[in-house]
Order: structure tokens, then C-alpha cells, then sequence
């Protein structure tokens, strides 16, 4: 953990910035589904914070609302109450263009589903999270290249989606979503259609993402493997954050058996409850 | 239960039936409104039953479109039903998941189409009925009356068979949902939404290629249909513009999209712009699925913008002028010189006597009869029904054209000096005909006569001069070459000055303008002629009707009958021809072998112009109908396929506005292409026939353009954003999700 506080105070203070602020700060929000005869709430009052540079990862059991966590954050979704700030900016009151313009310009989202548009070439794919931004078509083909170096997919970029395997496939979604230097990466399972090779792979470059790039991320998933690339794993829990771990200066393997214990833990209390 | 569903899904699904509503409402409305025409008669004053012809033949030849029609709008339907079926395949599948029969399913989408159906048969009808109230002014303003008794006006024929021919429509799509439904499996129904087409990609190099390609072939089209002059349809230049023509647009919709991709991903400082990747992809990737309806869509709207140009230009050209062209009352003709037709000589007489002596020889009967009249018809038709003739006929005047051996129009253009001048009379292909023709003159008091009869300054003429008379566009250009030179042309025997003069007299009545360079000389010259043994190669008796309170079209019986007292049935030598009315009269080449009658001219025109106009609206609106309606639903389509695309796009951060502006651009691309190739088509189609026929005959192409380009954008633009909109509210739910 020390190494990691370091790492983001120095960018910070290179940039200006005071050295404790988060770039994400989730406050007490709440989200709640149905109407008026039956409510449920997904999310109960969840909060923490995500400093710069950080990898933090989302784990919990179907229905822990760690899905919608992550929706309320990119804000494809409305919070129902809590604030969620992103760089000190309040995203839950912001409106509809506002928010489109928030996500083009500050996040950068990896799916499962890869999402990346059937029609247009690797290059373009990535090239679109550029252009929306109405960055300068000089500057494009450079930065598309580049990033698409570093990501190890620089040979597909004239191929289109259905010619390149799955771990190509999510480089390329990987690609584009940092190819706009965003604030903040929402990466939503992202081996979750990946074989158990592309999975590595796709971590570990996720990982270099975060050290060499120093890409802030936040991702949700129920892959304890996955959640052993990160810094820290909050475990989510009926809407509610039930439990934070660290990895600190644990290997990645001691970190993965912690992180088991945690869940052995929470199943152990969900068939207690039972 | 199902019924209750079926409302329901109508309501919920209120958008996707927009289109389909649409098309079935104009559909029905157009079928009835021109199906409806026979029954405007009862609105116009119609005691003669020739005009009452014109609405029957009108009507019949619409009903036999019809037919054809009918087989669009049914192809029409279906089309635009498979769209619906098809964006909701989840949507049944889940019904069968839930345990209901295939049939039952069927069932529900049966009563949502007769649901629709009904309605949109119950509208269309009603905007028909409205439709056609309008068309009946249309028709008031062609006859060039207004209605005064004006009442509405109801067709139940016209109803009738609309109402066959739709729940014929009906019966078959029913049908057709039944089987198509039942044949869907589970599995693919469910999974639907998640079946990505894959768009075929074309090797660009290839595109570059055919694109150059069906550009040459597109150029080869124009050029072989510019040189054929699509005088002759069965000419081998018009048929090769036309395979051209189809093979080249097919090559064109094949190669357009990955030529523009080839050329827009060069240019990065154009292509790298917001959502224009996308876009660009977008569109074609629907091109290079859809080519062959882009190309269907672009043939079909060429033929009816063409058709309905042309049509209309058609209809200037053969009635524009009925009211110029026939002044007098009624015209009997007397065409002399087609004895030497019979005779199988060439129509140029080259003496003087030529035309006496080969009558003389093969009719010498009615040599006689014409000497002894002094060749004057009124007075052989007066002398055979003295009281009628009293009775009938008001005033009168005899025009006789007398051929000049020797003086042909080439010879008079040789005299002419502006060797521009007559590089192009020469080279113009219609003159060319008639150039070595000999031309014709009449006397100046004939002449005088003509013009007074129907209301115009006499004109005088010295003894050595002669004056031009033409009111024909082809003519025109010679006669002002003619006029404006002041040549001296010999007229047997006699020289004359060319006067700068030219008069637009029409010399009998025709069914256009039709004094085609006939020169007036002094009546001296013409006496000499006479005496020289000339006689009239053809003559003209133009005649007003005498006040006698009886209609026009009586009249015309009247004078039928006396042409008949002149010259018994079976007498002629010519045939016979049918003149005014009922009454048929033998023919022959003296004294009388045609009657055109103002009154029988103008109702014709008339007729022709309303058949050719409705035929041409009618056909020409059904087209624009059928390729907009297909457009609209395969975008429309696209947009339902697509939606995860935007879903993707707007988590990345575009919002509505941006992902509006590429819906609209690429509605727009996908309805201006076919479009706009088809207009190139049209415009180069329409300007040869312009320059052969319109030109020629002096109509302007402009007002029928006009019009045509009008309905097209009115058609073309209300379905344009109808799909625009339609598609918006496809996607409002992925863009309001937040």
C-alpha cells in the first residue's frame, strides 16, 4: 500500500493537486429499484474513495448491487440518493449532456462483452474514443498507434472485430478506453468471456496499465483470480460495503489466497444464515 | 385474451407501425382516388356522349393499371409487415416460450395486421374520397371550366374495388404471417437480438476498380443514349444505353461503399471527425448489404420520374395548343396529292400539270367534278344539301396550297447568306426530312380570309413580294432565317421579295400548330399557276357555324351529313374515315377526305391530356410510394439491428444530439443515393427528348420537371422523416437511460 500512496502523491503534487484528494468518492449512496409496492434496494448506503492511481477492484455475490455500484459510477444509471464525486465534481447532479461529455472526457469503460462496433476497423475503434472528444484528426492515427504498441494489438488495427480472438478483441476495448487519457478506467468483468490464457493476459496488461500508465481503475468482478491484480478489493455485500482488503506489499498469490479466505468467510456466513 | 394483446402491442408499438400505416394509407387512398375518375363526369356538363368517351377510356386504362398497381402496393405490404415481424421475433419467442401454440402467435399477429388494416383501409378510403373531391378540380381546370353545380361525389365502384383488392392483400399477408411465423424455430426467435449480421466487407482495390468501371459503363449509357435520340425504341444504341444503363447502376450501388471507404480513410483530416467513422460505416455497410434494392430503388425511381416528365411534356406537345390550333369550327380537307401516294411516285411534283394530269388519269370522274367547281369545296357541299348547308354554316373560306416544281426548301436555304445559318438548318435532323420538299404558297386573298375569319389584321403584300406564315416550333428557325435574309425566291416564273415579316396564321384546324413554312404570294401569281394547268395539291374549307342555337357537337352532325350528301359511303378511293359523331361517309381525294371539327379536337385533346396526366400521376405517385416505403423500412430495420451500437456509443460518452445527427445523416445518405443517381438518369433521359421532341415542338420541359421534382420531395421527404423520427424513438430509450 505504501508503495502505491507514493506513486499517486508524487503525480499529484507534479500536477498540482492536494495530496490526499480522491479522484473517486462514492458518499452514502443508495440506489432503489420497483415501485411503490415493492422496493428493492441494490445499493444501501455504499461509500469509499479511489485515490489516483489506484486499482481497486468490486468483488461480490450475484445481487450484491456491485453491477449497479458500477453503473451509478459511469453514470449510465441515476443514484436514487448519496453523491458520487468524481475529481471533486458532484456527477450525480449533473445533466443529460453534461454527463455525456463527463463520460467521453473522463472515463474509459472495458466490458465483458468487449463492445467494440462490428463494423469499423481496430484503428477506428479505438480512433472513436478520440474523435468523439473532437480531438485534432492530426493527432489521432500517433496516439491510436501508440497505445495499440503498448497493448501488444498494433498488427490487428486493420482488421475488423469478428477477424481477431477475444483477448484481441478486449485489448482493442482496453485500447480505446484508455486511448483518451481518461480519469478513471470502469472495467465491468473484463475476463468475464475470456479463456483462462486471454484472462492473464488481459490482467496482467491491465496491471501494466495501472504501474506503467498510471491508470486509475475500478473494476467489478467475481473472479477472485482477476481481483488478485489489484490493490484492493472491496467485497459488496447486499448493498452495503462489507469488507476491504489491501494488498499492500502481499505477492499477488498471498493477496488471491486472502482474498479467499474472504469469500470462504462470506459463503461460510451465507450457509450459516441459511 | 389474444385480441386484447394484439390492441395492446398496436399501442405499445404505435412507431413501428407508423411506416406501415402509412404506406397502406396512401396506398388505398391513391387506388381509389384514380380508380374514382369516371364518376367526376356527373360534375361536368356532359350532354354529348363524346365527352363522356373521354372519362370512360380515361377510367378504363387506369383500371387496367390498376392491376399492376395492385401487385406493387401487395408486394408493398408484405415487405413493410417482414420488418415488423422481424423486430419483434423476442418478442414471440417469449409468447412460445410461455407455452403458447405457433398458431396462437400467428393469431395475435393476424388481428394486429387486420387491426391496422382496418384502420388504415377506413382512413385511406376517406382520404380517397377527400382525394379525389380535389382531382375533380383538377380535371375542371384541364377542361378549362369550372364546376358549377358542384355536389360530392362518391364512387362505390371505386370503393368497391378498392375494397376487394385490399382484403385480397390482407388475405394473402395473413397467409403469409401464418406460415412464416409457424416456420420460426425457438431457438432463433429468442436469440434474434444477438445474431450480429456480418457485413460483407469488399476488397477495396476491387471496389476502386468496378467503381471506375461502372462509372465508364454509366458514361457509355449516356453517350449511346445521346446519339440514339430515343427517337426509335426498338434502335440497338437504345437498347445497349439501356443495359448499360442497369448493369452500370448495379456496378455503381456494388462498389459505391467501399470506394467512398477506400477514399475517406485517406483523407483522415475529414474522416476523423466525431462520429463520422461510424456513420460512414454504418451507411455502408447497409449499402453493401441492400445493393441490389438501392439498385432496384434507383431504376424504379427513374422510370417514374421520367415517365412523369416525359408524360406531361407529352401532353404539351400533342394538346398544349387545342384551342390555337383549331380556330374554325369545323376543317374539311381535300388532300389531292396523295393520288401520286397511290400511284406509288414521290411526293414531289416536278410540273406544273403534274398533279392534274395523274388525277386526270386514275380518278378522271372526279377530275371533272373539280374542274367544273373550279375546284371549290363549298360549292360542291353547298350544291349536294343546299339547306342543310343554309342552316349550318355561318361563314367560310377556301385555303389551296399550290406546290412549286423546283422550289424546295433546300434550294431556298442555299440562297440564304449565313453559312452558320445553314449548317444548322442542315444539320438539323427533323428539317433534313422535308428539306428537298417543294415548298407550298397560297394567294394572298385566300390568305387574307383565313385571317379574318378568325379575327385577325388583314395584310397587304406588293405585287413582287411575298410573306412567310408559321406557327410551328420545328419550322421556326428556318422560317426567321428565311424572313430575315429578304431573298428572292422564283415562283414560277415570278420573282418575289421575302418580306421580314412572318405570320403565325393557323391555316386549318389540326389537332396542333401546324403551318409549317408556307410562303403568301400576290394572287396573280397564283392565277398564273392556275392557268399554267396547277391545280391545288391540297385545299382547305374552313368553316364557322351559323348562329342557330344549336350546340357545337350538333353542328358537327349537321356537317357530317352534308359531306356524306356530297360524296355517298363506298364512293371513295381512300377509305373511310370516320368524321364528326356517328356518321360515317366515304372518302376520297376530292371534294373532302377528312372533317376536323373544333369542338371534336378539343374534347379529344382533352381526353388525352386527362388520361395521360392521371396515368402519369397515378403511376409516377405509386412508384415514389413503393421505393420510399422500402427505404424507410430497411433503415428503419438498420436502426432496430443497430441497437447495441448505440447503446455502446452513448456509454462512451455521445449524447443525443451527436447520435441524432448520424441518424440523420445516414437516412439521408441512404435516401439521397438512389435518389440522386436516379435523377442524373432522369436528367440526362429527359434532356434528349427534350432536345428531340420538346424543343422541336416548342413545349417547355420546365413545368413538368418542376412538378415531378415537387411530389418527389413531398413523398420523398414525408417518409425521409418519418424514418428519422421513427428511428429516433427506437433509440430514445437506450439515450434516456440514464
Amino acid at each position: 500500500m505504501a508503495e502505491i500512496t507514493v506513486t499517486a502523491n508524487m503525480r499529484e503534487i507534479e500536477g498540482g493537486f492536494q495530496p490526499t484528494m480522491p479522484i473517486l468518492s462514492v458518499r452514502q449512496v443508495e440506489k432503489a429499484f420497483g415501485g411503490r409496492d415493492s422496493i428493492t434496494r441494490a445499493l444501501a448506503g455504499v461509500s469509499f474513495d479511489v485515490a489516483p492511481g489506484e486499482f481497486v477492484a468490486i468483488m461480490g455475490p450475484s445481487g450484491s448491487g456491485k453491477t449497479t455500484l458500477l453503473n451509478c459510477v459511469a453514470t449510465i444509471d441515476k443514484v436514487t440518493s448519496g453523491q458520487i464525486l468524481v475529481d471533486g465534481h458532484d456527477i450525480t447532479q449533473m445533466g443529460r449532456r453534461q454527463l455525456a461529455k463527463f463520460r467521453r472526457d473522463e472515463l474509459g469503460f472495458i466490458f465483458q462483452d468487449f463492445n467494440l462496433l462490428d463494423t469499423l476497423t481496430g484503428f477506428e475503434n479505438i480512433a472513436l474514443g478520440l474523435t468523439i472528444k473532437r480531438v485534432s484528426p492530426a493527432l489521432i492515427p500517433r496516439k491510436v498507434e501508440d497505445i495499440a504498441a503498448t497493448l501488444g494489438v498494433k498488427d490487428v488495427l486493420r482488421k475488423y472485430p469478428y477477424q481477431m480472438s477475444g483477448g484481441q478483441k478486449q485489448r482493442i476495448a482496453a485500447a480505446r478506453a484508455m486511448v483518451s487519457d481518461p480519469k478513471l478506467i470502469l472495467a465491468d468483468e473484463p475476463t468475464g468471456a475470456l479463456d483462462s490464457r486471454s484472462s492473464a493476459v488481459m490482467l496482467e496488461m491491465l496491471e501494466v496499465l495501472n504501474e506503467n500508465l498510471g491508470a486509475t481503475i475500478m473494476m467489478v468482478t467475481h473472479d477472485s483470480f482477476a481481483a488478485s491484480f489489484s490493490n484492493r478489493v472491496l467485497f459488496l455485500r447486499d448493498g452495503l460495503v462489507f469488507n476491504e482488503i489491501r494488498r499492500g506489499t502481499m505477492s499477488r498469490e498471498q493477496f488471491f489466497a486472502r482474498i479467499m479466505e474472504v469469500i470462504g468467510f462470506l459463503g461460510g456466513e451465507a450457509e450459516h444464515a441459511a | 385474451m389474444l385480441l386484447k394483446l394484439a390492441v395492446r402491442n398496436i399501442r405499445r408499438s404505435v412507431r413501428d407501425y407508423l411506416i406501415y400505416f402509412v404506406t397502406l394509407l396512401f396506398g388505398v387512398a391513391l387506388f381509389y382516388t384514380f380508380n374514382s375518375i369516371e364518376s367526376q363526369q356527373v360534375l361536368f356538363d356532359m350532354e354529348e356522349t363524346a365527352s363522356a368517351n373521354v372519362f370512360e377510356v380515361t377510367q378504363y386504362v387506369m383500371n387496367m393499371f390498376s392491376g399492376v398497381i395492385a401487385c406493387v402496393l401487395g408486394f408493398l405490404v408484405l415487405y413493410s409487415n417482414r420488418f415488423l415481424i422481424r423486430r419483434r421475433k423476442r418478442e414471440f419467442g417469449t409468447y412460445e416460450v410461455l407455452g403458447m401454440m405457433p398458431s396462437q402467435v400467428a393469431r395475435i399477429m393476424l388481428y394486429e395486421t387486420l387491426i391496422v388494416g382496418v384502420a388504415s383501409l377506413v382512413l385511406g378510403l376517406l382520404l380517397g374520397v377527400l382525394l379525389s373531391q380535389g382531382l375533380s378540380f383538377v380535371t375542371g381546370a384541364m377542361f378549362g371550366t369550372t364546376i358549377k353545380n358542384y355536389q360530392f361525389v362518391f364512387s362505390s365502384e371505386a370503393f368497391m374495388l378498392t375494397l376487394i383488392c385490399f382484403v385480397i392483400i390482407f388475405a394473402v399477408l395473413a397467409v403469409f404471417n401464418t406460415v412464416s411465423v409457424g416456420r420460426y424455430r425457438l431457438i432463433t426467435l429468442l436469440q434474434a437480438e444477438s445474431q450480429n449480421e456480418k457485413a460483407p466487407v469488399r476488397n477495396q482495390w476491387a471496389c476502386l476498380v468496378v467503381f471506375i468501371v461502372s462509372i465508364a459503363v454509366l458514361a457509355f449509357a449516356y453517350q449511346q443514349l445521346i446519339e440514339s435520340g430515343m427517337v426509335m425504341l426498338d434502335d440497338p444504341r437504345f437498347l445497349r444505353a439501356t443495359v448499360a444503363m442497369l448493369v452500370g447502376s448495379l456496378l455503381f450501388f456494388w462498389s459505391l461503399a467501399g470506394f467512398v471507404i477506400a477514399l475517406l480513410t485517406r483523407l483522415r483530416g475529414v474522416y476523423l471527425r466525431g462520429l463520422r467513422p461510424f456513420t460512414v460505416r454504418q451507411i455502408a455497410s447497409k449499402v453493401n448489404t441492400a445493393f441490389v434494392s438501392l439498385w432496384a430503388v434507383c431504376v424504379l425511381l427513374f422510370f417514374s420520374i421520367t415517365t412523369f416528365s416525359v408524360g406531361m411534356g407529352l401532353v404539351e406537345v400533342f394538346v398544349g395548343d387545342a384551342q390555337k390550333a383549331n380556330p374554325y369550327s369545323a376543317t374539311a380537307s381535300s388532300n389531292i396529292w396523295s393520288v401520286d401516294l397511290q400511284k406509288g411516285k414521290a411526293s414531289r411534283a416536278m410540273e406544273l400539270d403534274e398533279r392534274a394530269q395523274t388525277l386526270k388519269e386514275m380518278q378522271p370522274a372526279l377530275y371533272e367534278d373539280g374542274v367544273a367547281h373550279d375546284w371549290s369545296m363549298a360549292q360542291k357541299l353547298q350544291q349536294a344539301a343546299p339547306e342543310l348547308w343554309e342552316q349550318t354554316i355561318g361563314s367560310y373560306g377556301q385555303v389551296n396550297n399550290y406546290e412549286v416544281p423546283g422550289l424546295s426548301m433546300g434550294s431556298i436555304v442555299d440562297r440564304v447568306d449565313d453559312p452558320e445559318w445553314q449548317k444548322s438548318i442542315r444539320e438539323n435532323d427533323t428539317i433534313a426530312v422535308a428539306i428537298e420538299q417543294n415548298v407550298q404558297v397560297i394567294s394572298l386573298e385566300e390568305f387574307n380570309t383565313a385571317r379574318e375569319m378568325q379575327g385577325q389584321q388583314p395584310v397587304a403584300i406588293g405585287a413582287d413580294e411575298c410573306a412567310l406564315v408559321n406557327n410551328m416550333a420545328i419550322t421556326q428557325s428556318l422560317t426567321e432565317g428565311v424572313a430575315r435574309s429578304g431573298a428572292v425566291l422564283n415562283v414560277s416564273g415570278a420573282d418575289l421579295t421575302v418580306r421580314p415579316e412572318i405570320y403565325d396564321t393557323q391555316l386549318y384546324d389540326s389537332a396542333m400548330l401546324s403551318t409549317a413554312f408556307v410562303i403568301v404570294v400576290p394572287d396573280e401569281v397564283v392565277a398564273n399557276m392556275k392557268a399554267a394547268g396547277a391545280i391545288p395539291n391540297t385545299s382547305s374549307l374552313n368553316m364557322m357555324y351559323a348562329d342557330n342555337g344549336l350546340t357545337d357537337a350538333e353542328n358537327d352532325v349537321q356537317l357530317a351529313r352534308i359531306v356524306a350528301a356530297a360524296q355517298p359511303v363506298g364512293s371513295g378511293a381512300t377509305g373511310d374515315r370516320s368524321a364528326a359523331a356517328d356518321i360515317r361517309y366515304g372518302s376520297t381525294y376530292w371534294p373532302v377526305n377528312s372533317v376536323y371539327t373544333a369542338h371534336e379536337m378539343i374534347t379529344q385533346s382533352f381526353g388525352l391530356r386527362m388520361m395521360i396526366t392521371y396515368l402519369a400521376l397515378y403511376i409516377g405517385l405509386v412508384f415514389l410510394l413503393s421505393t420510399a416505403a422500402i427505404l424507410a423500412v430497411q433503415q428503419m430495420s438498420e436502426t432496430v439491428d443497430s441497437q447495441n451500437r448505440y447503446r455502446m456509443l452513448w456509454r462512451l460518452g455521445c449524447d443525443a444530439r451527436m447520435i441524432n445527427r448520424s441518424l440523420l445523416a445516414q437516412v439521408l445518405v441512404y435516401f439521397l443515393a438512389p435518389l440522386g443517381l436516379a435523377v442524373c438518369h432522369s436528367a440526362c433521359a429527359i434532356w434528349v427528348l427534350s432536345n428531340v421532341m420538346f424543343d422541336a415542338w416548342g413545349v417547355p420541359v420546365l413545368a413538368p420537371i418542376l412538378m415531378a421534382s415537387v411530389f418527389t420531395s413531398v413523398i420523398y421527404g414525408a417518409y425521409l422523416l418519418i424514418t428519422y423520427f421513427a428511428s429516433r424513438s427506437v433509440l430514445k430509450p437506450i439515450l434516456r437511460s440514464a
